[in-house]
């Protein structure tokens, strides 16, 4: 091999390059963190429950990342998450110092080809899913019945009215599936400023039920709503499930992916049932030192196992299904992304309501 | 229910619990009397506290008496420079800063805090009152009703509209078709949006009114040269002087608290809106419109009332059903579960006495708040005497603070901006701006309300009782309104 000056510039800078990386032999002499801070942005404003999940998180995160980092909590709120998204993917330096927990639809939106998502959602870091969600379609008893046969049968002779926050938002997205799988009629009431305002909708009768009513949430806001649940007078029942498989507690109640008549059908079922199972991820930006992510995924496995951790995360009641690894979330969302074409297809119409 | 509230009070008054009100209660008045600390980023910033705190009301202490001391403390920044304390507090604005123009600060002030804090134990006493009525009541009002309540907050715009109908009415429209921006709730459409994220949530009512009222007044203080009053016409004595006024005006603080109490019982209004209908009703109901936004002391009990009586408003559905009136209600209803509460049912009933704690943190509370700014206010009320040049660069800072505190979002700095530009030609021109800002208050809401009436009951919720009743009054209010200024030809 012949040493050229030019050879010995570029190993010259490759040098120093490594060295003044994060992650560096140097670096790692003394831990990455030690004296640094992790801001974590989370997607949604102050009092969301991802923000008192991720708050919860970094209360306990720190103990379990070498070194002891502090770390900052900031919102950014907005377009549902998108401009958390697009901040991270484009602005936020991948160093490991800029972390983020955005609420489920990474993947969905890219694979929709959301206009204003400027992220492939695969190239993320993704560092692990706070818990899965198993979400639901509920109704009030006296207007839907027991169960989804009752709803069904109950709908062809009053139109039943679906309380949603907006025509486009995952809630929507499952009932509009619904509707297209079992012929359920339905219609929606639209503009709620969140799943509360929804429940208490359906308490004042101006909508008979809603979707994406989360399992976990209901054993602990809505226990007296289910009779499952201990209510000797319950208000609902459940009629569907977003699973992808049969929730321990609701083995009584079908999947929507088991409703779905065609493989077609079933491939869009199962993205959204995919997007509920990664309901509370937390990512790092593309780029991120393989070793820095590591150290992330590492820290969060440990924490969300941590029985500090999990004692306070059961006084809020958010010990909900479990959390998944980050090489598992990355798994997840590559199916998400590279779904057939014409389901992706399907998925725009079904969310965009066109 | 006498047995709970004096279980209430006295775990409230026992150690460490008081202690937490301390601390939280000072906590609240830094983050409240600054301009751009945001309550609610802070409120949410403490809310872990509350699992080492574990005890239900020692966690209610630290948190509720910050937030209520900061909706108190929000008002002061407003009367003595121009610039809300909180989003929520721009309305005072109005009429207490041309007071501190004319050097009257620390009547401004005194009447502030003193109608905020009979009005925040008005708020108190109507919360513990409504508790057997509690879930019926909110129940009771659907969308219809809350549609026609937003429709009767819109006619204000024409109460609002003083110096010229027709400026003030186009305004207000101005004002509700700005409203518009952002994603249309049914299919999703993006209205205004022009090409950036930013604007898909709506316009922020922070920067807005930060702009809209405190750029104008800081320009108008750069020109002016002098200090931001303009003569010294009072001494401290001023301060009695607004706490007097409180009394001499008592019903229209307890009318305008009562507007507060309801506004902040509605889950999803915000707290902005309160204000600005306290404001339109003071308005309203005096026999000398004109005086408004040149320094009439009532312009200042209104919205100073509304401030503080919306919170035990806004705990109603909080408590009842779990539903947040505001982000505020919402970052503790985190602390209710992480404390091992239920809101719901249990609450009015196995945990009456941890209601009825948390209406005695809001009379504490505000007592305390009220005492403590007294105390300071003879020091804030020097300010208003200093060189004007001196004290820009400070106030600057506040407003894009302030502005910034919304979104964390460089471009609510913009939008404050581009706000102060039309505030300060609005003032140029005689284009009064607060129907402009209730338009954009209401805007939304009235939207938002018929949408969800019209997918719920199709067109047969025009025919709820209720509604027929406020359309009644509506149109009788409007009609006598026109007349009125028809037959004083001030169209």
């Amino acid at each position: 091999m012949k040493w050229t000056s030019k050879t010995l510039m570029f190993a010259a800078a490759v040098w120093m390059l490594q060295g003044s990386m994060p992650g560096s032999a140097e670096a790692q002499a003394k831990p990455y963190y030690e004296g640094k801070t992790i801001l974590v942005i989370v997607g949604s404003g102050p009092g969301a429950g991802n923000d008192i999940r991720t708050r919860l998180f970094a209360r306990h995160a720190a103990r379990h990342i070498p070194g002891k980092p502090q770390l900052v909590v900031q919102n950014r709120s907005g377009g549902g998450g998108l401009r958390a998204r697009n901040y991270l993917y484009n602005i936020a330096k991948p160093d490991g110092l800029t972390i983020a927990e955005i609420i489920r639809g990474t993947g969905l939106q890219d694979a929709i080809d959301e206009p204003a998502a400027r992220f492939k959602a695969d190239k993320f870091n993704w560092i692990g899913n706070l818990t899965t969600a198993t979400a639901t379609c509920v109704g009030r008893i006296d207007r839907v019945g027991a169960n989804l046969e009752d709803a069904i049968e109950r709908s062809r002779k009053t139109q039943l009215r679906e309380g949603e926050t907006s025509g486009n938002s995952t809630g929507a997205a499952i009932g509009k599936m619904l509707q297209r799988f079992t012929g359920i009629n339905t219609r929606l009431v639209v503009g709620y400023q969140g799943g509360a305002p929804i429940d208490l909708a359906m308490e004042k009768g101006e909508v008979d039920m809603r979707c994406g009513f989360v399992w976990s949430s209901a054993k602990t806001r809505k226990k007296h709503w289910f009779k499952r649940l201990g209510s000797e007078k319950p208000f609902a029942s459940l009629l569907i499930q977003v699973a992808t498989k049969r929730h321990p507690e609701l083995s009584d109640v079908p999947t929507l992916i088991e409703l779905a008549p065609d493989q077609e059908s079933k491939d869009v079922a199962e993205m959204l049932t995919l997007t509920y199972r990664n309901a509370y991820p937390m990512l790092a930006p593309p780029g991120t030192p393989e070793n820095i992510v590591k150290i992330l995924r590492d820290a969060f496995w440990a924490t969300v196992h941590d029985p500090q951790y999990l004692a306070d995360a059961k006084k809020i009641g958010y010990l909900d299904d479990e959390p998944l690894k980050g090489e598992d979330v990355q798994k997840l969302i590559g199916k998400i992304v590279s779904s057939p074409e014409k389901s992706r297809k399907l998925m725009a119409r079904i969310v965009s309501g066109k | 229910m006498i047995e709970s509230a004096t279980s209430g009070l006295l775990q409230v008054l026992s150690w460490p619990a008081f202690g937490f009100l301390l601390l939280g209660g000072a906590i609240g008045f830094v983050v409240g009397i600054l301009p751009g600390l945001g309550g609610l980023t802070t409120l949410a910033l403490m809310l872990p506290f509350a699992y080492t705190i574990q005890e239900p009301i020692a966690a209610f202490c630290f948190l509720l008496g910050m937030h209520a001391i900061t909706g108190t403390t929000g008002d002061i920044t407003s009367i003595l420079f121009g610039i809300p304390g909180e989003g929520t507090s721009a309305a005072t604005i109005m009429d207490g800063y041309p007071m501190t123009k004319k050097g009257q600060a620390g009547r401004a002030l005194g009447a502030a805090l003193t109608s905020s804090l009979v009005a925040g134990l008005e708020g108190a006493i109507i919360l513990a009152i409504s508790i057997p009525i509690m879930r019926p009541l909110v129940l009771f009002f659907g969308a219809p009703e809350l549609f026609m309540l937003t429709i009767l907050g819109i006619t204000f715009l024409a109460t609002l509209s003083s110096a010229s109908l027709s400026k003030g009415v186009l305004a207000g429209g101005i004002g509700l078709a700005i409203s518009a921006v952002g994603i249309e709730d049914h299919t999703g459409t993006l209205r205004y949006t022009m090409g950036t994220i930013y604007l898909w949530e709506g316009l922020s009512l922070a920067p807005v009114v930060v702009g809209l009222f405190a750029i104008p007044e800081i320009v108008d203080l750069a020109v002016r040269g002098s200090s931001i009053a303009e003569s010294k016409v009072e001494r401290i004595s001023g301060v009695l002087e607004g706490v007097r006024d409180t009394f001499r005006h008592f019903w229209l603080t307890m009318r305008c608290g009562m507007i507060g109490v309801m506004v902040g019982a509605v889950p999803g209004v915000g707290g902005g809106v309160s204000q600005w209908m306290a404001y339109a009703h003071a308005v309203q109901s005096s026999k000398d419109k004109k005086r408004f936004g040149t320094g009439a002391v009532e312009g200042v009990l209104g919205p100073g009332a509304a401030n503080n009586s919306k919170e035990g408003g806004n705990l109603i559905p909080t408590v009842a059903f779990g539903v947040p009136g505001t982000t505020g209600m919402a970052i503790l209803l985190g602390a209710f579960l992480i404390v091992g509460l239920t809101p719901g049912p249990d609450m009015l009933t196995k945990h009456l006495d941890v209601t009825l704690a948390m209406v005695w943190i809001l009379v504490i509370s505000n007592i305390l708040a009220a005492g403590v700014a007294f105390l300071f206010l003879s020091q804030l009320v020097k300010l208003t005497f200093v060189r004007g040049n001196l004290l820009i660069p400070f106030l600057v800072v506040f407003v894009f603070l302030g502005a910034f505190s919304a979104n964390n979002h460089f471009a609510d700095i913009v939008v404050a901006c581009v706000f102060g530009v039309l505030g300060y030609f609005m003032v140029l021109f005689g284009w009064p701006r607060a129907p402009f800002v209730l338009g954009l208050v209401l805007g939304r809401l009235a939207e938002r309300y018929l949408g969800i009436s019209l997918g719920a009951y199709g067109t047969a919720w025009l025919l709820h009782p209720p509604v027929l009743v406020m359309i009644v009054i509506l149109l009788g209010s409007v009609s006598y309104s026109v007349y009125k200024r028809m037959s004083t030809g001030s169209v």
